[in-house]
């Protein structure tokens, strides 16, 4: 495990690209959040205030801090689909083996570098919205109600790096492998939207339609992983009386179980291709 | 391949012969673990393959495989990770490839010869009861080539097993004491290079009067045949005769010879003859 952790930890903190990419992923964290409680934007010709708008406010501010600041995991992925796809282009994926690594501890190795980086934004997340909410929330009781939020942040993560891990094994190349995200990203739209038509033809009705109701391509990996953390709830009487515009929810577990499944699979499959193909 | 078989034993150095796309790279994918076999097994040091038994084994296949961007030593921790091998064993075997000087450089700037260098301490890292070496010496330049050979015999002379393939004849004559000869994925040849031809090999001589010498040796019966070539005459031996004896023979008989040399049949004709019969 440590001898694991050792060799991965050569492989990334040495490569002065990826060091240099995850220390600016840590510093752009902080910076979201610092920048969004500062500025006032103006949009439309209404000043925007984002603390005055409640964003920062116990409980809402782990759901809405954590569905924010999630775009920024593109970073990691970056370094998660370099890193695993060199290892097919160096030929050190081969060296490796022939130097008596298992293809499971090699798997393991990069599993657990993804899980590493998983937990270290969590964490990352966790304290930027505990300090974020201890300063501007005009609410201190029950300030850890809505923490899931927390843990649905590194679930998220963990199911989005799992996929890109599976997609470095299967396409082999940086380029492809992202391609590879941007088709599914692309093809789950279209399945989504393939079933609200459907669902509107067979009797609903085009206005009847709930965009919040219940869809299976909801299940869909990346689906999944935006419905972990969905957008925030808006509370309209917030927005005409100008207080607290967000309205408190939970996650919702049925996608909590379906990540852990889809991390599983995908992890799965990411060792079948690793065992069946020949280097 | 197709029902390929051999054992090897320790301490010999092995040869596995065979022009490009005979399956030497194939054969050796297979027993290290990157290529699965459709079916068949083999076994190390007399027990079943497993990932620790290639912890005793180093191999470097075809380009040597590195992470460009760390430099020689960090590539070596890694390979001593994998490997379990102690960090000391690094500053070693870097010496003994000529690269300790240049162990804080990264590995993409290093020459072809260089990285060959590096990958042979990789696989010496835990002192591995065998090595194997495919085309070890595959596109370096004559310098470079010298290098790897003198290390690979400093190797073989320290009692590591050795197994090298290549499509250089004359690197298996050089190196090699058992040999493998494969074409199409099937075996042609498999023992000793010395075994490989029945003929005891010629001699070349030269004299002032070639015609007495043709006549005596004639008269020999060591010779099963004599040719001449451009003022030389090739004798090719049926028994084995030392060049001195038959020198001092010559000589007693009035004879002197201005060259006489005894030679083995050469490598290469030996593997164009195997190659060809079949």
């Amino acid at each position: 495990m440590m001898k694991l952790l050792k060799i991965e930890w050569n492989k990334i903190v040495y490569y002065k690209a990826t060091r240099t990419f995850t220390i600016i992923y840590f510093i752009i964290l902080i910076a979201a959040a610092l920048i969004l409680a500062n500025i006032k934007p103006n949009i439309g010709g209404i000043k925007v205030n984002f603390v005055k708008m409640g964003v920062f406010d116990f409980p809402v501010i782990w759901q809405n801090l954590s569905y924010g600041i999630a775009i920024l995991k593109i970073f990691i992925a970056v370094i998660i689909i370099t890193n695993v796809t060199a290892e097919y282009s160096n030929g050190t994926l081969k060296q490796n083996l022939i130097d008596g690594l298992s293809k499971r501890e090699f798997l393991v190795s990069k599993v657990m570098t993804n899980l590493i980086f998983a937990l270290l934004s969590t964490v990352f997340v966790f304290g930027i919205a505990l300090t974020l909410g201890l300063i501007f929330s005009e609410n201190r009781e029950n300030i850890f109600q809505g923490i899931e939020f927390i843990g649905a942040y590194f679930l998220k993560l963990s199911l989005f790096f799992s996929i890109c891990l599976f997609l470095s094994f299967l396409l082999k190349r940086t380029a492809f492998a992202f391609l590879g995200l941007i088709v599914l990203w692309m093809a789950e739209g279209m399945i989504s939207l393939a079933e609200v038509l459907l669902k509107a033809l067979l009797g609903e009705g085009f206005k009847n339609i709930d965009p919040h109701g219940f869809y299976i391509s909801n299940y869909l990996p990346l689906s999944t992983s935006s419905k972990l953390i969905d957008f925030p709830g808006i509370n309209p009487n917030g927005l005409i009386s100008g207080g607290s515009v967000f309205s408190y929810s939970t996650v919702d577990f049925s996608f909590v179980i379906v990540s852990v499944v889809y991390i599983l699979i995908f992890t799965l499959f990411s060792y079948w291709l690793l065992r069946s193909r020949d280097l | 391949m197709d029902n390929l078989s051999f054992s090897v034993e320790k301490g010999n150095v092995y040869g596995l012969l065979g022009p490009n796309g005979s399956g030497k790279s194939t054969t050796l994918g297979m027993i290290l673990n990157v290529i699965n076999p459709t079916r068949g097994d083999w076994r190390w040091f007399g027990k079943e393959a497993s990932v620790s038994s290639l912890k005793k084994i180093g191999a470097i296949i075809e380009r040597p495989n590195f992470y460009p961007y760390l430099t020689a030593e960090k590539n070596l921790e890694i390979v001593a990770e994998i490997k379990d091998a102690a960090y000391k064993n690094i500053e070693e075997k870097l010496k003994i490839v000529g690269l300790y000087e240049r162990r804080k450089d990264k590995f993409r700037t290093f020459s072809l010869g260089m990285k060959q260098r590096l990958a042979i301490a990789a696989a010496m890292l835990n002192d591995p009861e065998v090595l194997i070496l495919d085309e070890p010496t595959n596109g370096l330049d004559p310098k470079g080539i010298i290098q790897i050979r003198e290390i690979i015999q400093q190797i073989a002379a320290s009692g590591t097993t050795i197994i090298l393939a290549s499509h250089l004849l004359d690197e298996v004559e050089k190196v090699c004491s058992h040999v493998v000869i494969l074409e199409k994925g099937k075996t042609l040849y498999s023992g000793k290079v010395e075994d490989m031809t029945s003929s005891f090999g010629h001699f070349e001589m030269e004299a002032d009067d070639n015609e007495k010498l043709k006549a005596l040796l004639s008269e020999m019966s060591f010779f099963e045949k004599i040719t001449e070539n451009r003022n030389r005459l090739k004798a090719i031996m049926k028994e084995d005769v030392d060049a001195a004896s038959l020198n001092r023979l010559l000589f007693e008989k009035g004879i002197v010879l201005s060259h006489l040399s005894k030679q083995k049949e050469s490598l290469e004709s030996q593997f164009l003859r195997i190659t060809q019969n079949n």
